[in-house]
This record gives C-alpha cells, structure tokens and sequence, in this order.
C-alpha cells in the first residue's frame, strides 16, 4: 500500500511563542487506513491536522522544523488547488465553518470554486444531499438547520468534493446522541476513504480505525501504532493526567483498583424545596415557543441533570430558573432570594471582565462585596499559576472552572452550568463533576444540562428530560434507571457498551459502585 | 398561484432609480401615486401581509422622528400655537417622511423577496464585481447572528453578576471578546472555505444562472410606463419650470 501521509521529526509552533505546541512527530498513513488522534485538551491535536494540510506553515504564522510529505510530496509544494481535491475537513463548529445562506449553495461551494462543470456540479449535490439525508431541506436556509443536520451539511459539502482523506476534528462534540448516532453511521459509510479523526467516543469508531496516534500534554507523541484496545493498557498508569478517553471498562477497572475517594454522596435534605415551577411557557420575539407547560420541583442539596436534544429547550429552561428569561406564562415560587442562583454559560468566556484572572477574582469579590484571599481561593481550585494569564486565553476547562469559582464567590444556593463538560478532555470533563458533586456534597443545589447520558448515570441525583419544550421525564435516578432502555432507546444506545450490559442485566449494585469510584 | 420572480439586479436598479427619482419630488399626490406603486408590486410578488404591517409599525418612530425634526428646522410660516412649528414646516416634514417612506417600502420589497445568492450572483455575473466583495456579504450575514447571540449573553452575564453597563471596562471587555469570538470564527472559516478551494481561481463558476426573462421586461416596461405617467403628471403641474426641495408655498 502506497504512503499517503509521512510525517517526519515534526516541530510547530505559531511566531512569537517561546514553546513548540508540537514536538517530534513521526507517523505514517498509508492508503486505506484510518487514523484516530488522541490527546489532551492543548496537546496540539487540531494544529496538527491543520499542518497537515499547511495551513499555518502557508499564512506565514508559525515556525516548523521536520518534514511533512503528501503522497511522497511535501505539503508546501502543493498548491490550494491539489490539496482541496485530497483534504477535506469538517471541524467542530459547523457555525463556523458554514459560508452559504442556502443548503444547496453550501454543497456546491466547492465545486463552484473549481470551476467544475455545471452539470457536474448538479450532479454531485444531488448525490451528496442523499448521501447525508438531507435531500429534502435542499432549498432550506443554513440557518433553519439543527446543529447535526449543520454537521451533516458539511459533511455533505466535502463528499460532493470526493477528497481522498477525510478530516475530523471533534465533529461530534456538541450534538446530541442521536445526532451523533446518524453521523457516526455516516462516517462509518465512507469505505474508500481515509479518514484522521479527533475524536473521544472510543466505542463508536473503533471498527473504522486502523492506526492510533497518542499525544502528550506537552504536545510530544506518546504512541503511535495499530488501534487495539491493547494499547491503552500501555498509557493507563497515566491516562487521566493524559485526558485521553479510555474505552468505559478499562477506566471503570482501572478506577475500581486505584481509587480511595468516595464521592458518592446521598443527600439528607431533599424535601428542602428551593424552587417551585408551575405552568412556565416561554415565546421568543420571534413568535417561537421554547417551551410549554413546564411543571418542575427543585430540591436543596441535589445534582439535577437536564437531558435533551440540541434545541430543546433546555438552556431557556435555565435561564428562566436564574431569572435571565421572564416566562411569558406561569408562575415561579422561589424559597430562596433570586440573587442566591448562579448560572454558568455554556461559553464561560461570556462571562468575564477582567484582564487577568486575579483582577477577574478582584472584580467578583467587589461586586459580591466579599473578602477572600485571592491565592488561595485560586490554588484550591488549580489556577493559581494561571493567576496573571488573560481569562479568554486559557484552556476551556480553566475557563469553566474559573467561571464557576466567579459564581462561587457570590456564595450561591443554586448553581446552573450549561453544559459544563462540552469540548472537554476526560482529566477536565472528570475534574468539573467531581467540582459540581463536592459542591453538592456541601448542600447546594447544583442544575447541569448535558447530552452525555452516562453523565447523568454517574453524578446525578434526579434527572430531568426535555423534548420539544415540554418535560417528558423528571425523577430520581433509581427510577431512570430502570425504564432507560424501554422508554428512551435513543439515549440508552448512546451509553457505553458497558453500561449498557450493567443496566440490562439490572446489576445497579454496579452503578452504584461506579458513582462511588469516580 | 406562483409568486412573480423578477431578476434582482432589475430590482436593484428599480430601487436605486426611485430612491433618486424620489429625492426630487416635492408634490404629495406623486408621492402618494409611488406608494400605490409599491403596494401594487407588494401584491404582485404576494408579499405576507402581516409581516409587512409589522415592518410599517416598526418604521414608525423612525418615520416620526424624520417628519419631527424636519418640521422644527423649518423656521417660516404661520406659527402653530405655542410651538415653533409652523403650517410650511409640518408641510415640509410630511413631505421629507413620505420620501422617506417611500424608500423604505421599496428597499422591503427589494429585500424580502430577493434570495442574496441570486443578487450577488447577479452582481457578480451582470456587473463583474470580483467574487470576493460579493462573498464577504454573505459571511456578515453568516456572522451577524453570531455576534449578536454573544453580545445578548455577555450582557446577560454582567447584569447577572451585577456589573453595571455604564461602567466602560464592560463595553471594553465586551469588545474584546466579540473581537476575540469573532477571529476564532474567522479562522475555522478560512480553513474551511480554502480546503474548499476558494480563492482558486480568480472567478467561480456559479451552479445558478440568471437569465432575463420575458417577465422581466414586462416588469421593466410596466414601471417604466408608471414612471412616465408620473412625470407627466408632474409636467402637467408645472414642476419642469423651476425646482425647490420645498413644497410650493414654502419659499425659505
């Protein structure tokens, strides 16, 4: 088989940084092998797929040492024009990455920019739109799209492309099960393709990988090799340090022989009700309905998990609890004072003021009129030594906690994170849960939505599901175990493998053991 | 029954010659014969009816305040009761609103029913502007909503952490992190768009042709036709003799 990709004694980093963000790679892909990326959050996953195709190394804005060749050529001495037709990529944020207004002017953008034929271009819209079901919302507006059917469209707009080796970076990440579902069946489609894929969901892609690349925190690379599940024996004495995703049972086994810590925590002051909602709706401007009817109880000292498709309404939901949203209907009755809810943006960055984090702690404790020691508010929370660093420029998990430390400092009853592990790696995603449930611990009421189901397995005490505006479920988590499978299919095929089995086989012991390790 | 589809670059150039052709009419019942004018071509095109009221409520302040100072700035005449308006100056703001009205209902028309791909493709293919201008239109379309979903929570979180707006660090930090959004954005949209192959070529193909059709010359032929009418009639009030931006009786 012919080399597709060799990467050689590979150094990167962007102008004006003193430390190389990538460091000695060496891999090779050749023809029909698919390539999976495993890293930490910074440990330059998403800069190496985009030196693959020299986009910094082309606008001039980093430094490289080391060699990349295509096809036995080096990517430098490529024009736009080749690599076009041998990458295509589709990354995380299909908001970002979407130009067109109109669905069909999207999957042709490409072949217009080459100049294809028109009949061609005809041609392979078509095809592509089926290839991804989206043939029917052809005419629709890229803006009346969910956030999967987005994901779909650009997956749609490089098929019609037909690029040898597929990219993608993290495509997955912020949609719900389904969603991810139909487009991990969709990559799985893609036969005569090569596909690099950064991703986490081990159990969903690994019948599709070949060949496995593990990146160290420093960027250095730690493994590459065949993809077994063989290979994480190797790392796993430091896997949670790495952040990398481990398949579920490795990490449960590994956890169950290590761990000390029981976090498991059981409330004794849950008929403490703190907030009451009786018949909330919620019209936007726009005449839309976010949500109906919502009837919902919360208790003091609980972790409730909002369950929900993408557009379900469940960030409207909690930013009516935290008084951001006035209900157009319905009534809240709050036992405790409104200033005492605290919510988290699911894009932490919204939230902050300041220039460093210190002056970001400064500010907060001047407007809660609060008295702290900086430090050591800072070390409690592993951020002392980002202490002098802008708040925009740390990694997404330094962002949420330090979003969460800011609502901390108001001392709160009720803290609502949206979504608080989106684009996180499993040391950050593990990190903020055990955060949330040792807040838990010490009596507040903590409110997360999440499309992880397994999250809600794990940490919750009550989960919540919403669909379409209305609550479709709300009960403890006893409870949900035991209908998952039968009335929500959906989110119970999204759960490991593992879990799976454990909830089958009604073995809650082990659930319940998990909750305790972890 | 098929809405009417007009080629947008001759809806381009409707607009744009009536928003000229408006700025010199200073006769009312002109003006009022334009706004029959664009209610006809509304129907034509089977315009939503409650969204354009909803448009004309909206216009309303705007429309105000247009008739408001322009009725003020106009110091000769009969002054009304214990204000400074006078009989020429509320002339003279209906009549500076009314222009203005006319304007805008021609530019809704022009932008509900116009799809922006076709007009930069009519941009692009008729009057040769480079495909760049014409797509940096589409990406601030595309961006604008991003920007301001990030704006509304930014300001949902500083009132949330009690930071008051007049304070300028809010509206610095604001700033920077819509700047900061914003470049990140830019860039997994360069990425994007160049695996895509932009920029290739100095010009695209475009899988849409636009043609002129015979719909479009009916259409051309049938404002051009009410056009002339107007001026005619315009003529026949003895407007060719002399000009002034002022209604007649109005000679400060």
């Amino acid at each position: 088989m012919s080399k597709l990709i060799e990467v050689s004694n590979f150094f990167f980093k962007y102008y004006g940084s003193n430390e190389w963000i990538l460091k000695d790679i060496n891999f090779e892909i050749r023809k029909g092998e698919n390539l999976l990326i495993l890293g930490p959050n910074g440990s330059g996953k998403s800069s190496l797929v985009l030196c693959l195709v020299g986009f910094p190394q082309r606008y001039k804005i980093s430094k490289t040492k080391g060699e990349i060749l295509i096809k036995g050529k080096n990517v430098m001495d490529y024009s736009i024009s080749e690599l076009s037709k041998i990458f295509g990529i589709v990354q995380q944020d299909p908001e970002a990455q979407i130009v067109n207004l109109y669905v069909e002017d999207e999957v042709a953008f490409g072949l217009e920019n080459l100049r294809y034929p028109v009949d061609e271009i005809l041609k392979r819209v078509n095809s592509s739109l089926e290839a991804v079901g989206l043939s029917n919302k052809r005419y629709f507006e890229t803006n009346a799209l969910s956030y999967g059917e987005k994901q779909k469209l650009m997956l749609a707009s490089i098929l019609a492309l037909d690029n040898e080796i597929l990219i993608f970076d993290e495509p997955t990440s912020n949609l719900d099960p389904v969603s991810r579902k139909s487009f991990f069946n969709l990559i799985k489609k893609l036969k005569d393709k090569n596909l690099i894929l950064i991703e986490h969901n081990l159990e969903e892609i690994s019948d599709i990988i070949n060949k496995v690349l593990i990146l160290n925190k420093d960027g250095s690379m730690r493994y590459f090799g065949e993809f077994n599940y063989e290979i994480f024996e190797k790392i796993k004495e430091n896997y949670e340090e790495l952040g990398i995703w481990l398949p579920y049972e490795l990490e449960i086994s590994m956890k169950k022989e290590s761990s000390k810590v029981n976090l498991f925590y059981r409330p004794t002051f849950t008929n403490n009700n703190l907030i009451k909602i009786s018949n909330i709706t919620y019209k936007y401007a726009s005449g839309y309905v976010a949500l109906k009817n919502i009837n919902l109880s919360f208790n003091k000292g609980l972790l409730y998990v909002i369950l929900g498709s993408n557009g379900s309404g469940k960030t409207t939901l909690c930013k009516i609890i935290a008084g951001i949203f006035k209900p157009s209907s319905g009534e809240i009755i709050y036992n405790i004072h409104k200033n005492k809810i605290k919510y988290c943006f699911q894009n932490p960055s919204v939230q902050f003021i300041g220039k460093t984090v210190e002056e970001e702690i400064k500010l907060t404790m001047k407007e809660a009129n609060k008295k702290l020691n900086i430090d050591e508010l800072l070390k409690t929370y592993e951020l002392y030594e980002y202490k002098n660093k802008n708040p925009h420029i740390l990694s997404e998990g330094q962002k949420k906690i330090l979003s969460i430390v800011i609502s901390l400092i108001y001392e709160p009853e009720i803290i609502i994170c949206d979504e608080p592990t989106f684009a996180l790696d499993k040391y950050n995603e593990r990190k903020i849960m055990k955060l949330i449930r040792k807040l838990v611990g010490e009596g507040k009421t903590v409110i997360i939505t999440t499309h992880d189901v397994k999250l809600s397995l794990e940490y919750s005490d009550e989960v919540i599901i919403i669909n379409g505006g209305k609550v479709e479920y709300q009960s403890k988590i006893e409870d949900f175990l035991n209908i998952i499978e039968s009335k929500f299919p959906e989110y119970f095929y999204s759960l490991p493998k593992y879990l799976q089995k454990v909830i089958q086989n009604k073995n809650f012991e082990e659930i319940y053991k998990i909750r305790m390790i972890l | 029954m098929r809405r009417l589809e007009i080629n947008p670059l001759v809806k381009f150039f409707l607009l744009s010659i009536v928003s000229i052709l408006i700025l010199f009419i200073i006769d009312f019942y002109v003006l009022l014969y334009f706004i029959l004018l664009i209610i006809i071509i509304n129907l034509l095109f089977k315009a939503n009816v409650k969204n354009f009221l909803k448009f004309l409520l909206l216009a309303q302040p705007f429309l105000f305040s247009f008739f408001f100072f322009n009725s003020v700035f106009v110091k000769c005449g009969t002054p009304i009761g214990f204000l400074t308006f006078t009989s020429e100056g509320i002339k003279y703001g209906l009549l500076i609103s009314l222009r203005a009205f006319v304007i805008i209902l021609f530019s809704y028309f022009f932008v509900t029913t116009t799809n922006p791909k076709d007009f930069v493709i009519a941009l692009v293919q008729y009057l040769k502007i480079p495909d760049k201008f014409a797509y940096s239109m589409f990406i601030a379309l595309r961006f604008f909503p991003i920007a301001k979903l990030t704006q509304e929570e930014a300001l949902q979180a500083y009132k949330q952490r009690g930071i008051r707006l007049a304070n300028p660090k809010s509206w610095f930090s604001l700033f920077y992190l819509l700047v900061f959004t914003m470049f990140r954005k830019a860039i997994s949209l360069a990425i994007s768009m160049e695996l895509r192959g932009w920029g290739v070529y100095k010009r695209k193909v475009y899988m849409r042709k636009l043609k002129f059709t015979f719909t479009d010359v009916l259409f051309i032929l049938f404002i051009c036709l009410y056009i002339i009418l107007g001026l005619y009639y315009m003529y026949l009030i003895g407007y060719f003799t002399g000009f002034s931006l002022f209604p007649p009786g109005i000679s400060c």
